[in-house]
């Protein structure tokens, strides 16, 4: 049997590099006898995979791992007993099945949800939102072997909205990425506004996938 | 405690400072005794320390107390703090390392020093025990570096010599008393220092002769003459930590430890640990495997790791790695020896177990010739490390490290290159293995330390060699290596060796040069990128002290040594008795069953 399990990664746990972040999950996973399936070979290690890497520091509660079972489980005691047994800040929020069929999470992963609280006149926020939003092309700067050029990346945003101060936003996560201090600070650049920030300053609170019928859909 | 952790993005490794691991107690800090259980080196170092993970668990086991952990920060994070405005803090309620009632550090290496008075700093507490008020925490240290606590002694207000896990007790009760008394400082040190095992450093006067020698250490207001250190009778008994933190990150020993037995009876002459951790105490077997057992079910460790200083001296070690075996295997959990002498190799224990880790084999000859090893004592010769070599080889193992100490007492060059020599027979013998045992190339590392002379030791009177002379020397053995591509040569940094020299047999003047190079910015000096010898030599020269008069001056038998009044049980006679032997190159036959009356026979158990 093959799990899909949402975990948040908060708190201390915030600081930890994703190999430290396998290495909890491993541990807690041992610590409550979950009954792993282990590759073969010599040096044989839980067949457990993570859907996406996050950003160094960013906080989340809508972070995934697969994990193969020799034997079901019950998926509400599952989590309990991850919780109770494992480390601070790493804690499961739900579990499903999910079969082979439906494919290997990591590289289902199209698009993240994330919120960042931003301070300042609402007004001037929405507005700066509306006018990345009218666009039809945004550029952003992009890395690649030939130094520094600019791409448009205004397919990557799905959804930005703000609501009671806080920015709402669904971007391209995965192959196709979009960070989300790019944009957020895009709409500081419009606002006439110094501020800048990091990707750390943001929470991701889900990840979503593909369907050819629903769209976007979230994990869990 | 709310803090802000914001500059925590900032620095390298910020797990080193959130605290939070598997396994952290967490309390209610009021009206309990706060102890500050502080590590002067990082996290990952610290974290690794049994000792401290055994002080950790037994202060929190007591309803009346809260022991949280802090380390040395970094020199980034240091700075983050300073620019924050923040002190150091625990890293389990994030308080401020000043509000404590106890604060106790760890000495375990002479080079630490310095992060002590650094971490007193960041915490805004005087560095100097005389300049503390009242309202200041009381400064405690333990540690082997604490049988010679005269260097650190205007620092710390009150030494705990020798096994800490009853003496830890005594000094929560003693604080608690003084407390509810409403008794001062000065009073409740007094009271510790008729204590077994605390050493209370202001209570002793100590005068030096015209010469720098010291002349006579005087104890005042009832303090004893000598200090005896404290001995866990019944190890067996006594509390160990089967539930240990776990951190996020990985640490230096990330694996379950298990101490087989506390002390060693082989008597290598320059082992400091040789002599302090006397006398040899057991665990039995079954209680061994049930705290294995038990940290495996706390902690998820993919390892267990059995450790003493010499694990092939533990009496059922067969038994005890078979009777693992069969437990652990199920549950993926290997097994790991790191301690095993030269004549006692693995394969004797473990063969038929699979959970026995194959990592790379280290072997500790420690000196290049026959007579140099009868000299220290070491009591194996090359026909035990060729055969064990020759069993790793056919087990498999292509790489082997051999540990050698450079400068020994009475060291010729004939004997360093010896080493080389050593290291040569030990690649051919792998070319004398059938060629399905070699699928690899064969690799050899020499790793040679420079010899530190320690208190408690016979080699104790001894000169380390001079700095240029290590330097000529490490250069011979690396000369004599040249053109083998299967041998690698490591040595260590000598001005670091001298460092060690200067401070493990220091007396109290010392303590102006530590507060001088502290103040011109010394910290980590365990750290090559940290340490600055100049800066040392500097300061100690400011202090109006030289470096050649501890590290390489040939002590006398009769002078007063400035731990004389420490009293680790092992007698001055007996380590003279040694020394005699040694400069004779006789050996001293392993005492169990053949006792040398070392001074520790009723602790032993030889006389009643």
């Amino acid at each position: 049997m093959r799990i899909l399990v949402q975990f948040e990664k908060t708190g201390p746990a915030r600081y930890i590099s994703h190999l430290d972040l396998l290495r909890c999950v491993q541990r807690t996973l041992k610590l409550m006898d979950a009954p792993m399936a282990y590759t073969a070979g010599f040096n044989p290690h839980p067949k457990l995979s993570f859907a996406q890497a996050l950003p160094m520091y960013m906080e989340s509660i809508g972070e995934y791992f697969v994990l193969e079972l020799t034997q079901p489980v019950d998926f509400s005691s599952f989590v309990e007993d991850f919780n109770r047994r494992g480390y601070a800040g790493i804690k499961a929020v739900a579990a499903r099945e999910m079969p082979r069929e439906e494919g290997n999470p990591m590289a289902m992963v199209r698009a993240a949800r994330y919120l960042y609280p931003m301070a300042g006149d609402s007004g001037k926020i929405r507005q700066a939102v509306a006018g990345i939003l009218g666009e039809k092309e945004v550029l952003f700067d992009k890395k690649g072997k030939g130094g520094i050029r600019q791409v448009n990346l205004r397919e990557r945003i799905f959804e930005l909205a703000y609501r009671d101060g806080v920015l709402h936003l669904l971007l391209g996560c995965g192959e196709q990425n979009l960070v989300p201090a790019e944009v957020i600070n895009r709409l500081y650049e419009r606002m006439g506004e110094e501020t800048r920030i990091e990707n750390r300053d943001v929470l991701r609170t889900q990840l979503y996938y593909y369907d050819e019928e629903k769209g976007l859909v979230p994990f869990l | 405690m709310t803090r802000d952790l914001s500059w925590l993005a900032r620095v390298e490794k910020p797990s080193r400072y959130t605290g939070g691991e598997l396994n952290m107690i967490r309390k209610d800090p009021s009206n309990r005794v706060r102890f500050a259980l502080s590590f002067p080196d990082t996290y990952e170092i610290g974290m690794s320390h049994m000792g401290s993970r055994i002080l950790y668990h037994i202060l929190n086991d007591r309803e009346d107390c809260y022991c949280e952990r802090c380390y040395t920060p970094w020199p980034d994070a240091m700075a983050e703090l300073k620019h924050a405005g923040q002190k150091l803090f625990s890293l389990e309620t994030y308080t401020d390392l000043d509000q404590f009632d106890i604060v106790g550090f760890s000495l375990l290496y002479e080079l630490t020093y310095s992060n002590v008075l650094a971490m007193l700093k960041l915490a805004g507490i005087p560095l100097c025990g005389k300049d503390r008020g009242e309202d200041m925490p009381l400064i405690a240290a333990g540690g082997p570096c604490a049988v010679n606590p005269e260097p650190m002694a205007d620092f710390i207000d009150v030494f705990m010599i020798g096994d800490g896990e009853e003496t830890i007790g005594i000094l929560v009760d003693e604080y608690k008393r003084a407390k509810a008394e409403g008794v001062d400082r000065k009073e409740l040190l007094r009271r510790l220092s008729r204590l077994e095992g605390f050493y209370v450093p202001s209570l002793y006067a100590v005068s030096y002769l015209p010469d720098g020698r010291v002349e006579r250490v005087a104890p005042m207001d009832g303090a004893p003459e000598r200090v005896k250190k404290a001995i866990v009778r019944n190890l067996d008994k006594a509390p160990f930590p089967t539930c240990p933190l776990v951190p996020y990150t990985s640490i230096i020993h990330d694996r379950a430890g298990i101490e087989l037995f506390r002390g060693c009876t082989r008597g290598c002459r320059f082992c400091q640990a040789g002599y302090l951790y006397r006398p040899m105490r057991l665990r039995k077997k079954e209680t061994l495997l049930e705290q294995a057992r038990e940290t495996i079910r706390t902690t998820g460790y993919e390892e267990v790791s059995l450790t003493s200083l010499s694990s092939g001296d533990y009496p059922q070690l067969t038994e005890l790695i078979h009777e693992l075996d069969r437990e652990l295997r199920p549950q993926r959990v290997s097994l790991s020896l790191p301690s095993l002498r030269i004549d006692s190799f693995l394969k004797d224990y473990a063969e038929g177990t699979a959970s026995v880790r194959k990592s790379s084999l280290t072997f500790a000859p420690e000196a290049g010739t026959q007579r140099l090893r009868d000299v220290i004592n070491k009591g194996v010769d090359e026909e035990d490390l060729m055969s064990s070599v020759r069993d790793a080889f056919s087990e498999g193992y292509s790489s082997i490290k051999l540990y050698f100490m450079l400068g020994l007492p009475t060291e010729t060059d004939e004997d360093l290159l010896g080493i080389g020599e050593l290291a040569k027979k030990v690649v051919a013998e792998f070319y004398r293995q059938p060629k399905e045992n070699r699928p690899k190339p064969v690799s050899v590392t020499v790793s040679a330390s420079t010899f530190v002379p320690k208190p408690f030791t016979p080699f104790g009177w001894a000169p380390q060699i001079p700095l240029e002379e290590i330097v000529r020397r490490q250069k011979l053995l690396r000369d004599s290596l040249v053109g083998e591509k299967r041998i690698r040569v490591q040595t260590h940094d000598p001005y670091t060796s001298v460092l060690e020299a200067v401070f493990s047999r220091g007396d109290r003047r010392l303590g102006k040069a530590i507060a001088l190079a502290c103040e011109r910015g010394a910290m980590l000096d365990g750290w090559r990128e940290w340490m600055d010898y100049d800066r040392w030599v500097q300061a100690i020269r400011d202090a109006g002290l030289e470096v050649d008069f501890y590290a390489h001056r040939q002590r006398e038998l009769a002078e007063t040594l400035p731990y004389d009044h420490i009293d680790i049980g092992v007698t001055k006679g007996y380590l003279v008795r040694e020394l005699h032997r040694a400069e004779a190159a006789e050996t001293t036959p392993y005492c169990q069953g053949n006792c040398q009356g070392c001074g520790l026979m009723k602790e032993c158990g030889v006389t009643a």
